[in-house]
């Protein structure tokens, strides 16, 4: 890409330029605030799923185990019955959160406000790592997400903000060095006209 | 060309408070509603975590849950320096430095990049952060 605009070398180009390279700094600045904070953001959510990911491996090992040994001494009926039971009782509430203009979708989990006694303490246990479980993998979905949309959203502003370090702003800077360069030699050559003209006319007054 | 330049550039100022909430409830308001809530200047609705909005009661008190509007709002303003952060709001400005352990003597509250990470990492949907063209 060339390194100048494409301008006619008139003043008011020259006005209109600087102007233009006054908004352009200004846009610069902004979106690179805009990309430190969404980083900062990135890197907490990076490290909120890094955490959440290795508590519901752990978790769900735990979970996994004590279900089969509850499937095996109390038998199916039971076993399913309580688990159901921690599914329909819990309520999910799905709307968007919105960091900084980056829409990402959210979850909330409510908890049920009543939860039925279980007269096997094993199987209450149970139900409550289900929840929390089932709570962890919703954080985890909803972290990941709000991850992919920053990260999205980071390209976004990282192409952004690259374009006018690297190329708006250095292009319209040389423009406007040409064009003042180009004001300046027209000056001088206006000059030196000015110059010889007054010579010529002494001369001719001379005679 | 460069016409549609300065069109760009202006509507990436235009755009980036754009996350910017129409009106902003107090915060007794929105814990009184079932799922808290708030509509967006681009017509989103952006949903609010309860334990945030306790969080923020535990600090205010009482008396303050009337007068503080939520979301919060942090503006990054270049006049300030880069990385720093104001909150004009009086209200607000007094709770934050409760929860940041930071000195507040009154009037705006500038506080800098730590502060506002820390701070997005507490109250992640009641503050927002505005970008002011300086």
């Amino acid at each position: 890409m060339s390194s100048l605009l494409r301008v006619r070398p008139t003043k008011i180009e020259l006005i209109r330029l600087r102007k233009r390279l006054q908004l352009a700094r200004k846009v610069h600045r902004i979106l690179r605030e805009r990309l430190t904070i969404l980083v900062n953001e990135f890197l907490v959510k990076i490290r909120e799923a890094y955490a959440l990911r290795r508590e519901v491996s752990e978790n769900l090992v735990n979970v996994y185990s004590r279900a089969f040994l509850l499937y095996s001494v109390y038998g199916e009926n039971i076993t399913r019955y309580y688990s159901s039971a921690t599914r329909e009782k819990l309520r999910a509430i799905v709307g968007l959160e919105n960091i900084m203009g980056v829409k990402t979708t959210t979850v909330r989990l409510e908890k049920p406000e009543y939860v039925e006694e279980t007269l096997i303490r094993d199987l209450g246990v149970f139900r409550e790592e289900a929840i929390n479980i089932i709570r962890n993998i919703i954080e985890l979905g909803k972290t990941e997400k709000a991850i992919d949309s920053l990260g999205k959203e980071i390209l976004r502003t990282k192409r952004k903000v690259n374009a006018l370090e690297y190329t708006l702003i250095p292009q319209i800077w040389n423009t406007i060095r040409y064009l003042r360069m180009k004001f300046e030699e027209r000056e001088r050559e206006e000059k030196a006209r000015l110059k010889r003209v007054k010579a010529l006319l002494e001369r001719r007054r001379g005679r | 060309m460069e016409d549609y330049l300065e069109k760009a550039l202006r509507d990436e100022l235009r755009i980036i408070n754009r996350h910017l909430p129409y009106r902003r409830p107090s915060l007794r308001e929105l814990m009184s509603m079932d799922i808290p809530y708030i509509v967006l200047r681009d017509g989103t609705t952006h949903l609010i975590e309860r334990e945030e909005l306790e969080l923020l009661y535990r600090y205010a008190g009482d008396e303050a849950a009337d007068k503080l509007r939520i979301p919060v709002i942090i503006e990054i303003n270049p006049g300030y320096g880069e990385g720093a952060a104001v909150i004009r709001d009086h209200v607000a400005a007094a709770i934050i430095s409760k929860i940041l352990g930071i000195e507040y003597s009154g009037g705006e509250l500038i506080i800098y990049m730590p502060h506002i990470t820390m701070l997005r990492r507490l109250l992640r949907t009641t503050t927002t952060i505005i970008f002011m063209p300086g």
